[in-house]
């Protein structure tokens, strides 16, 4: 215990230095980059005498991220979609700056093909419908009042956006670029050595749950984050490309020993307190052995490439060969007594489930070392995986009803500001348009803008009419916009920190002719946080993100994984692939600090597991070795299970005492083909009875998924 | 060096707009500068360089500098 208690507090510190180091300098680099980035951009700008060269610093706080792998293709599809809008802009100015609603109706119009096109497609492209998206309302609202200068405006406009682009381009390119690949291999290391010491605990005897908990949680978060990098890095470098399938596939190992790691742990847990003390005094110290190997993997620097590595996976491996046969000669030397089988097979079920894990682990040495086995023929993730057509309807919807709305206001109550209000509008339904859940990131940047409005005005009122100079006004922008910066990488005040840098630096009158008008400042910032306001209150009203309907079309997937694999109709290769599948659609949706998130998480993982199972026992009873008289009860078992999974499917999705019957009947189905195994197994031959015990222990793992992972099958989503 | 030719600093008609000439010098430029990125990148020239973004950027100032110096656009 004290071991486990050691252990938890060593990984802790290990976790806190590693997680420290990154969060204070690379925040701060990115940071500088951006500010020094937004400087060259408001020269660039004032030297080339735009009338307001602010744009050009707002647009570098708007499109900086920290990791800018092939910064120029991005680049390039961002400035297509930039002088896209633009000339939107200035052929919608010119045709309807005269009647009003006709105006407001074709921006909206803009706006919602433009939208729709960025919630559908991902990466370069989606950049560039949002930049499209972004370009023209900021060109033709404020010059709609002017059409005469819409020309000028709009080429100082989108040259202002264009220069905000190349600037934060070229300095994220070449002061300390930071590689979307790098950063996916040190998360791939990171990962892969924390999913070592994680199958480490999972085998250790004494592993306290709490420490399991957080252990469980913290890695199923890498994974996470993992798949995120992982899903834009293959897009943002082109040397990634050929290494898609093989990443993809990583992946799959990944929730693989997450899945098989929960169900062991409790299984291990159960026969060490209460089941069967003895044969967990049988099976440990071959289990501590596998578990000081795997820890050893989790310790080298090397990660999966090194060799030792491979070696400790070979020592795993023997371990696991060497115990089970141990196990299999006690079939061998006859069994008597039922009990004994039911130990038998409990052995037989820890050492495969481990030999799982162990198989995963091997499974990502050969991607990263490029020995991977071709994949054989089945279902395919990444083909699986489509663009989500009613989201981006949904978000083309709410975005021109949004504009529509308060554009006809504005006609109607000829608002001053109203000009100010619809660029703060389309700024907010652009920016989250690919955010799943925009409602709480919308707020924070409403908060954001406010926040910079008001520090705006006290350095517009107070400070910028006494600074003469260059430089003192950019120390003075530094002091508020780098420690703004570096809040833009944190997750939690990401978005207000974005807001704060891009309005503080659009609101203190940067122009080449200053005008200090504090009545004009407050009417124009007043209709710009109310513009956001509607844009937060339109997300939050019109068609909203419905967070249980995500989660509600993941379990119906994953139950309805289950019949085929009841029935044996898929291979053993890909046997969770569509669990997993449905899971990786969900995965980037998924917040694992919230239970009820969680729950669905580790009950995924439990399906997938049992699903693997299922597949492995109908292929056991189809051998002709298998003896006959008990494959007639397990089948039944199987293809009466595949009808139960089915009939939770139809079951009424909003009664939970409905699922709980089907769920309860299957358990007790299963219950009742074991009880007749082990009463088989008092007859049965040595040979015949190693396969008995191997078809019990898949019949003890399906009931403990009925049992345990019960709450998941039988749970109302709201 | 050749100079700089004053006539090219005209601003650019199009369609009756007017355009800095800068803006077509960057245009043009970019066509050799995709070229011998991409000769480049063929003949493996890019295992040389230390900081790519960095030589993508100054090969391009180059290929741009080069360009106007030779006598802007005249000889398109």
């Amino acid at each position: 215990m004290s071991e486990a208690i050691r252990h938890g507090a060593e990984f802790e510190l290990a976790r806190r230095v590693k997680l420290v180091v990154p969060t204070i300098f690379e925040p701060l680099l990115f940071s500088l980059k951006t500010f020094a980035a937004a400087i060259l951009a408001l020269l660039a700008a004032w030297e080339l005498e735009i009338t307001e060269p602010q744009w050009a610093m707002v647009t570098t706080y708007l499109v900086s991220q920290p990791l800018l792998g092939a910064i120029w293709a991005k680049g390039a599809f961002r400035l297509v979609g930039t002088l896209a809008g633009a000339a939107f802009a200035v052929v919608c100015v010119a045709a309807f700056a005269q009647a009003g609603p006709l105006f407001i109706l074709a921006m909206a119009l803009w706006l919602a093909f433009c939208v729709y096109n960025a919630t559908l497609l991902r990466n370069y492209p989606s950049y560039g419908f949002s930049l499209a998206a972004l370009s023209a309302p900021l060109i033709a609202f404020d010059s709609v009042v002017a059409p005469d200068h819409v020309w000028i405006l709009a080429a100082d406009r989108a040259t202002a956006v264009t220069l905000g682009i190349l600037c934060a381009g070229l300095i994220h390119a070449i002061v300390f670029p930071r590689y979307a690949s790098d950063a996916l291999r040190r998360s791939l290391g990171g990962t892969f050595s924390g999913l070592a010491r994680f199958a480490a605990a999972v085998l250790k005897p004494g592993t306290a749950n709490s420490i399991f908990t957080r252990l469980r949680r913290k890695m199923a978060g890498d994974v996470i984050k993992f798949d995120a990098l992982r899903s834009y890095a293959v897009f943002e470098s082109p040397e990634l490309k050929g290494h898609e399938a093989a990443l993809s596939r990583m992946m799959r190992a990944f929730l693989s020993i997450l899945s098989v790691g929960r169900g062991l742990y409790i299984r291990l847990d159960l026969l060490r307190r209460h089941e069967d003390r003895a044969l967990a005094e049988r099976l440990d110290p071959a289990l501590d052995r596998i578990a000081v190997a795997l820890e050893r993997i989790a310790d080298d620097t090397d990660g999966a490439r090194s060799s030792a590595v491979g070696a400790a996976l070979d020592v795993a491996r023997l371990e696991i060969v060497a115990t089970q046969a141990d196990l299999e000669a006690m079939a061998g030397q006859g069994i008597e007594k039922g009990e004994d089988f039911e130990t038998l097979a409990n052995g037989l079920l820890v050492l495969r489930r481990a030999e799982d894990m162990i198989e995963s682990l091997s499974r990502v040495v050969a991607g990263v070392t490029g020995r991977l086995p071709p994949e054989p023929p089945g279902q395919r993730m990444m083909a699986v995986l489509r663009p989500d057509k009613g989201s981006a309807v949904a978000q083309a919807i709410r975005g021109a009803a949004c504009i529509l709305l308060l554009g006809f206001f504005w006609i109607a109550s000829a608002w001053t500001a109203g000009a100010s209000a619809m660029t703060g509008l389309a700024i907010i339904l652009v920016i989250f348009v690919i955010v799943e859940n925009p409602q709480k990131l919308a707020t924070h940047f409403a908060v954001g803008a406010t926040l910079a409005t008001v520090a705006g005005f006290f350095c517009m009122a107070f400070v910028l009419p006494m600074l003469g100079e260059f430089l003192p006004l950019a120390v003075m922008l530094g002091i508020f916009l780098i420690p703004a910066g570096v809040l833009i990488t944190s997750p939690t005040y990401g978005a207000v920190a974005t807001a704060f840098s891009a309005f503080f630096a659009s609101q203190i009158g940067l122009s080449n002719l200053p005008s200090y008008d504090i009545g004009l400042y407050i009417d124009h910032s007043i209709g710009f946080l109310l513009g956001i306001a509607a844009g937060v209150a339109g997300i939050a009203l019109i068609l909203p993100y419905d967070r249980a309907r995500a989660r509600r079309a993941e379990w119906t997937e994953v139950v309805a994984a289950l019949p085929s694999a009841a029935r044996g109709e898929r291979p053993e290769t890909s046997a969770r692939a569509p669990i997993h599948t449905a899971l990786l659609k969900l995965l980037p949706r998924l917040d694992i600090a919230d239970d009820a998130d969680d729950h669905i998480l580790i009950g995924t993982f439990g399906m997938a597991s049992l699903s693997l199972e299922l597949i492995r026992l109908s292929g056991r009873i189809a051998r002709p070795a298998f003896p006959t008289e008990a494959g007639k009860p397990v089948r039944a078992c199987l293809v009466m299970l595949a009808a139960a999974f089915e009939r939770l499917l139809a079951a009424d999705s909003d009664s939970e005492t409905a699922r709980i019957e089907i769920v309860d009947e299957a358990a007790s189905l299963v219950a009742a083909t074991r009880t007749t195994l082990v009463e088989l197994a008092s007859t049965t031959p040595g040979a015949e009875a190693v396969d008995l015990a191997h078809a019990l222990a898949s019949l003890r793992f399906i009931a403990d998924r009925l049992t345990i992972d019960r709450p998941f099958l039988t749970a109302v989503i709201r | 060096m050749s100079g700089l030719d004053i006539a090219s600093l005209r601003p650019l008609d199009l369609f009756g707009f007017y355009l800095p000439p800068l803006v077509l010098w960057l245009v043009v430029s970019l066509a050799p500068f995709l070229l011998l990125r991409w000769l480049l990148d063929r003949v493996g020239a890019y295992n040389w360089v230390w900081h790519r973004p960095l030589f993508d950027v100054a090969l391009y100032v180059v290929i741009l500098g080069g360009l106007i110096f030779s006598g802007g656009t005249r000889w398109l």
